[in-house]
Order: structure tokens, then C-alpha cells, then sequence
């Protein structure tokens, strides 16, 4: 099935317009979360382990911030063993109200998770911090697209992940400054390390603009570990494999520690040191 | 009196004068063919221009894969572009010459207002083309490079001059099947320029050819190849413009470019069509090792525009570096960008690119980077910046890269924004017009394209900017 499609497509040839991903016959769960006027809200989704027979998930996330109200969502997504999983993200945002996301991939063999917020109200914000870690020949699929409507909205989306083995990865992150929207502001930063030489990484960040009254930017850049810090670091005494890890921690490690549980914090990370 | 006047141009933004863009001759011809594309059609150009078989063949294949192939499904809408309503082959009043004064007076004079035969006397220029609608009417080159071996000729002669390297590389860089406009091309192309640079020549006075399209509901097919040898070097300026009509008019150029090892070519374009062309060429490179291709891009015309020059970086160390500025008024649609393939390790590629949009126009960056798995060392970067001066107009950015590389450095920015208003202030309060002021901070937001170019056309692309912002509200 197609799990997710870019707001505006591109060449054919690069097979991104679309995402593709085979799920069996598994039941959609959906859950809704909904913060109140003035209301903080915390939710942690933890896939840890296999919940059928089929090791596929498909679930529904739909988030509703009220006025003045703030929602923190934190996804992890560490189920090695599981095939499938796909999982879509709805998000809106009124007035004054902020959704921080907190996303942590290094799961299922065939993920996709699609992340759509409407930034509704004025001051709406939505942040959006995600770290990834894809190894084997795991396939990584991550959407966002974020919608200024109301004026003065502000995103930020910060993305950092590491790639090993045969692993790939398509990150497709699009800010869509709608009309009416002045004075918004929205921002989108993916880095990709590169671990192995079989890799793929494919990112397509979209900036859609109608509106002029904004500051849209977008960074996006790749590359293996910088090779002048890998040599200080084992100057210092520390093996290759140490190095390594350390730099790939520095990278990933800031938005692994906004979970709000250190013990899950730790269980996350340790997970992720293994397999670099 | 005056006031009245000024008021009157501020506000009137649908219709501005091209000046020179838009005068429109007469419509003479010693031939043309039927509307539309048929076998039949493409026998008479052929024909007209008493070509070998091997050419008709290619021709008549490409035919059918104009008709195989569909639109787009990503691209603008181009639903307008009814082939069946396009005169592909217009043979001008006039034959082709080497002398300015042989050429006939109203098309010459049209030339000597886009001011090239006064850019070739004084020497800006090495060697000049000059095509009018379906054919080239005037053809020179110095002596000098002619002494070198250098090859500078319209592509007809070349296909019957020099069959053996026209065969070796014409359709081989952009295939006829490459997509649906490409196939119209190779069915229909007329004129356009061959260039030769031996190894190791440098030319370093630009070449220059210039297409004029004069009649309307036409096309405009030239097909450009370009082989620099090994360690060469050659500047190649291409211009473009066409006086404005209610009719659709289609651009589906193509432009193949060829860069031994060692050697660097420079190639710039500045096109002012009409807001009744379609404009959808294909420029395309392949880069040999420790080559390097340099791409100048300024469009400005245009009612709809697919146009992304793509570089192949083939050989090691070979390198591409793209600059270019799209600026969409109104009613344009320009959708233009560049790819750039590392096939080969330690080549390094760089891309600037601008827009600018206004009064509604679309202008959209279309970008790709692409690593293929043997491209070890391989850098690049990217940075797309657009500037959006009102509030009724769109620009959106879609790159995408791709790397299957591990051993990579790549980076890639896009901006978009509005002028800022204290920079507006600042130049306000030193005296300047808030019209003058805002024209001053597009050109300085050009400026790194215009420094690109050789001086002369630096000034055109300023005042087609000047052009663009004239009868913008403020």
C-alpha cells in the first residue's frame, strides 16, 4: 500500500513520490490524545516488543492541542523483531498551543511514520526532535509535513540519525507556508551519518511557500563520521570501535535524553551502542 | 503631467513593454511546413534540408516515442501545448550567410537591437550564430580559431560536414526517449550550433548563438552539441527571446555537451521568451575525468518553463558548478532547477541558485544530487535561497538527494523569505525611493549570478530585472 505521498512531486525516476510498505491483515489502533485549554499533556509510546502473531503494527496517533495548551509526544520505536510498522501522526494546533514530538527510530525492519501537523491558531508552534538508527537491511521511512496556517506559527524539526550495514533511509520533511500565515517562521535540520559503504540515505526536504511574510529554511547534509575527531579521540587512547561510538552518542544522544524516563533513556541508548 | 504618468506605470503590471523583446517583424518565409507532427511533416523537413538517411531514420523513430510517451504527471500543466496547433519548421526569407549586410534588413535589424553584431565588432565575441525562427542566418567565426581547428558552425552544416563526429555523439548524451519533449525535439529539430574545441585550444573570447523566434503559434527545435577536447577551453553564450502573441509558442531545444578530460566549459544562457512560450528544453553534460562543467542561468521569460540543466560527472575528479537566477512575474510558471550525478569517485559539485517571484508568478527550485556507489569522495553543496516580493505569488523548493556512498561530504540550504523591511528603512532614509530601493536589493540578491557573466549581458540581466520591477506596487 502507499503509506505516504510527496505534497508535490517529483521526477518519477527517483522512485520518492511515493512510500510503499507491505503490512498484513493488521487491526488499525487508534488513539486520540487531547490537551485542554491551558492543559499539559504527556504521552509515551514505547514499542519494545512484538504485540501479535503478525510482528506488523499499524497505528493511528491523533493529537489535539486546545488553546494556550501544550502536548509533549514521545515515540520510541526499538522493536528490532518486528516486520512492519506503520504509524501516522495527525496533529493539530490552535491558538498559542505548542506539540513537542520526540521520535526515536531504531525498530522494525520496514518502518513508516508520517507526521502531519496543522499549525491552526496564531503562535501555534510545533517542535520537532527525531533521532533514527537503522542497521542491517533495514528500510526507514520519515515524513513530515508540517502546515503554517494561523499567523505567527513556528516549527523547528531537528533530525539526526546513523546509518550501518545495508540500511536505507528516505526522510522527506516538508514546511508548507500556507496564505495568511505572515510572520511565521519554520525551520528543518536533517544530518545523516553514514557508517558502512552499503548504505543508501535519501532525504527530500520541500519548502512550499505561498506567503510572504515568513522565513522558511532548510539544511539538510550527510557524510561518514568526521574523520579529524575519530583521529583525536583515539589519539586519546580509545579504539576505533570506541570512537566511534562516542561520536555517533554526541550525535544522538541530546534527543534520546528528552524522553522522560532516564531508565528508558539508558535501555534506548545501550540498544543503539550495540548495534553501531 | 508627469506625476500622472508615473502613477500610471506603478500600477500597470499586466501588460509592460519588452522594448526590443517585443517588436515584431513581419511574418515572411520561404517554407513552412503544415501544423502539427506527422511523418509526412517530418519527410519535408528533412528533405527541406537534404539530409543523409541516417538523420530521417532517427527523426521518424522519434516520431512515434512523441506519441508513446505522456505529459508529465509532476510537472506544470501543459495541457495547452497541442502539437496539433504548432507550425514545427519555418524556413526564414533569407539564406545563411557570413556577412551582416547579406542578411535581410528587418531581420538584421532586429538582431543590431538585441545588439549582437555590435557585441561581435568589438570583439566581445569570437565567434557568433544568429537563427531566426527554424534556420540560422548568419554564421562567423574568427580566423584565428579557425586557424586552431576550432569547429563553429550551424548544426545543419555540421551534420553534413562533419558526419562522422555528429554521429559519434549527437543523441548521446539526451535520448530521445528521455521524455515526451525530447522525442518532439528529434523529430523536429532545425538549426541550432555545433562546436569543436581541439585538444589543449583555448578559446577564451566567448562564442555566442542567438535564437529569435518571430512567428507565432511556431516552435523553436535548435539542437546545440558542443565536444571540448582534452584540456581545452571555451566559453559558450546562448541567448534567447521571442516577441509576444496570443497563441501558444514552444520552445523543446536541446542542448548536449560533451567535456574531455582535462578540459573546462563555461556555458551561459540568459532567456527572455515571451509569456506565450512554453519553454522546455534539456540541457545535459557529460563531464570526463578531472573536467569540469560551469552552468550560467538566467531565466526570465516565458508562460510555463521546464528547465534543468543536468550535469554527469562521468570521469574521476571531474566537477560541475551551476549559478543560476529564475525571476517569475505574472502569469509565469517557471519550474526550473539542476541534477547533478557523482557516477565517478572525488568529483565535487556546487550549486547556487535564485528566485524570484512576484505578482503571482510561480517559481519553483526542482533540484536532485545523486551518488552513485562508486563515487568515493565525492562533495557537494547546495544552496537555494528565494525571494518572494508580495504576498499573491508562490516559491517552492524540492530537492532531493541521494547517496549511496558512505565516503561523501555533501550539504544542502534553501532559504525563502521577503525583502526585509529594515533594509528598506535604512535606504529609504538615505534618500532613495522605496521602488528604487527594493530594485536595488533584487539586483544585489542577482548579483552573484550577473558577476558570472561576461559584462555586457551582466547589464542586459540587470535591466530585465529593472524590467521585471517596473509597475510593481510598492
Amino acid at each position: 500500500m502507499i503509506a505516504n505521498t510527496l505534497p508535490l512531486l517529483t521526477w518519477r525516476w527517483l522512485k520518492v513520490n511515493d512510500a510503499l510498505i507491505e503490512l498484513p491483515e493488521v487491526s488499525e489502533q487508534v488513539t486520540e490524545i487531547i490537551a485542554k485549554e491551558n492543559d499539559e499533556v504527556s504521552t509515551l509510546f514505547d514499542f519494545n516488543k512484538i504485540e501479535n502473531s503478525y510482528d506488523s503494527r499499524h497505528m493511528t496517533i491523533k493529537v489535539k492541542a486546545e488553546k494556550n495548551s501544550i502536548v509533549n509526544l514521545y515515540y520510541v520505536s526499538r522493536c528490532i523483531e518486528e516486520n512492519s510498522a506503520l504509524t501516522d501522526i495527525h496533529v493539530d494546533v490552535e491558538e498559542n498551543a505548542t506539540v513537542n514530538f520526540v521520535q526515536i527510530e531504531s525498530g522494525a525492519k520496514r518502518t513508516v511514520t508520517n507526521y502531519f501537523a496543522n499549525l491552526n491558531g496564531k503562535g501555534a508552534a510545533t517542535n520537532v526532535d527525531a533521532v533514527y538508527f537503522a542497521g542491517g537491511e533495514n528500510n526507514l521511512d520519515i515524513f513530515y509535513h508540517v502546515k503554517h496556517i494561523g499567523e505567527e506559527t513556528v516549527s523547528n524539526i531537528l533530525v539526526n540519525g546513523a546509518l550501518k550495514d545495508s540500511a536505507r533511509k528516505t526522510f522527506k520533511g516538508t514546511i508548507d507556508f500556507k496564505r495568511g500565515s505572515k510572520g511565521s517562521k519554520g525551520s528543518e535540520e536533517e544530518f545523516a551519518t553514514l557508517l558502512d559503504e552499503d548504505v543508501r540515505s535519501i532525504a527530500v526536504p520541500v519548502l512550499l511557500c505561498v506567503e510572504d511574510d515568513v522565513e522558511g529554511l532548510h539544511a539538510a547534509s550527510a557524510g561518514k563520521i568526521d574523520q579529524d575527531k575519530l583521529f583525536y579521540i583515539m589519539s586519546r587512547g580509545l579504539n576505533l570501535e570506541q570512537a566511534k561510538k562516542m561520536l555517533v552518542e554526541t550525535q544522538l544522544f541530546p534527543t534520546i535524553n528528552k524522553l522522560p524516563d532516564k531508565e528508558l533513556v539508558e535501555e534506548v541508548w545501550k540498544n543503539i551502542e550495540y548495534r553501531i | 503631467m508627469e506625476t500622472k504618468r508615473e502613477t500610471k506605470k506603478r500600477t500597470q503590471v499586466e501588460e509592460y513593454d519588452r522594448g526590443i523583446y517585443d517588436i515584431k517583424n513581419e511574418f515572411k518565409y520561404k517554407s513552412k511546413t503544415e501544423k502539427g507532427l506527422t511523418e509526412d511533416i517530418v519527410r519535408q523537413i528533412s528533405k527541406e534540408k537534404n539530409e543523409p538517411d541516417w538523420m530521417l531514420d532517427i527523426r521518424l523513430k522519434s516520431v512515434s516515442k512523441f506519441y508513446e510517451l505522456d505529459n508529465p504527471t509532476w510537472a506544470p500543466d501543459l495541457s495547452d501545448v497541442n502539437i496539433d496547433d504548432i507550425t514545427t519548421y519555418i524556413r526564414p526569407d533569407a539564406d545563411l550567410v557570413e556577412d551582416w549586410n547579406e542578411v535581410p534588413e528587418d531581420i538584421k535589424n532586429t538582431f543590431d537591437l538585441l545588439g549582437i553584431p555590435e557585441a561581435e565588432r568589438e570583439k566581445n565575441l569570437s565567434g557568433v550564430g544568429a537563427q531566426y525562427d527554424s534556420e540560422v542566418v548568419y554564421h562567423n567565426i574568427q580566423q584565428e580559431l579557425l586557424d586552431q581547428g576550432v569547429i563553429y558552425t550551424d548544426f545543419d552544416t555540421a551534420v553534413k560536414e562533419y558526419p562522422e563526429i555528429v554521429q559519434e555523439y549527437f543523441m548521446k548524451c539526451i535520448p530521445n526517449s528521455d521524455h515526451k519533449y525530447a522525442a518532439l525535439h528529434y523529430a523536429v529539430w532545425s538549426g541550432g550550433s555545433f562546436v569543436y574545441v581541439p585538444k589543449g585550444v583555448k578559446v577564451d573570447v566567448p562564442l555566442q548563438s542567438y535564437f529569435r523566434l518571430n512567428a507565432p503559434g511556431a516552435g523553436q527545435f535548435e539542437h546545440t552539441l558542443i565536444v571540448v577536447d582534452e584540456g581545452a577551453y571555451c566559453h559558450f553564450i546562448e541567448g534567447c527571446s521571442a516577441p509576444k502573441y496570443n497563441v501558444v509558442n514552444v520552445h523543446a531545444g536541446a542542448v548536449e555537451l560533451f567535456v574531455k578530460e582535462g578540459a573546462t566549459l563555461r556555458y551561459s544562457t540568459i532567456e527572455n521568451w515571451s509569456r506565450n512560450m512554453y519553454n522546455l528544453n534539456t540541457k545535459r553534460c557529460i563531464v570526463e575525468k578531472d573536467g569540469a562543467i560551469e552552468w550560467v542561468s538566467g531565466s526570465f521569460g516565458s508562460k510555463v518553463s521546464c528547465l534543468y540543466p543536468m550535469s554527469i560527472l562521468k570521469g574521476e575528479n571531474a566537477r560541475s558548478e551551476f549559478t543560476g537566477i529564475t525571476f517569475a512575474g505574472k502569469d509565469q510558471y517557471l519550474d526550473t532547477g539542476t541534477k547533478v550525478v557523482h557516477a565517478a569517485p572525488n568529483t565535487s559539485s556546487t550549486v547556487n541558485s535564485k528566485s524570484i517571484s512576484k505578482d503571482g508568478g510561480v517559481a519553483i527550485y526542482r533540484g536532485l544530487v545523486k551518488v552513485a556507489k562508486n563515487a568515493a569522495g565525492s562533495k557537494s553543496t547546495v544552496s537555494c535561497e528565494s525571494l518572494m516580493l508580495d504576498q499573491e505569488s508562490r516559491s517552492d523548493t524540492i530537492p532531493v538527494i541521494d547517496i549511496a556512498n558512505q565516503d561523501v561530504d555533501l550539504g544542502h540550504e534553501a532559504k525563502i523569505g521577503r525583502i526585509d523591511d529594515d533594509v528598506i528603512f535604512y535606504l529609504m532614509s538615505r534618500g532613495i525611493s522605496e521602488a528604487e530601493a527594493k530594485s536595488m536589493v533584487v539586483r544585489g540578491f542577482a548579483e552573484p549570478i550577473a558577476k558570472e557573466l561576461p559584462l555586457e549581458y551582466a547589464v542586459e540581466m540587470n535591466n530585465l530585472i529593472n524590467l521585471e520591477l517596473e509597475g510593481t506596487i510598492g
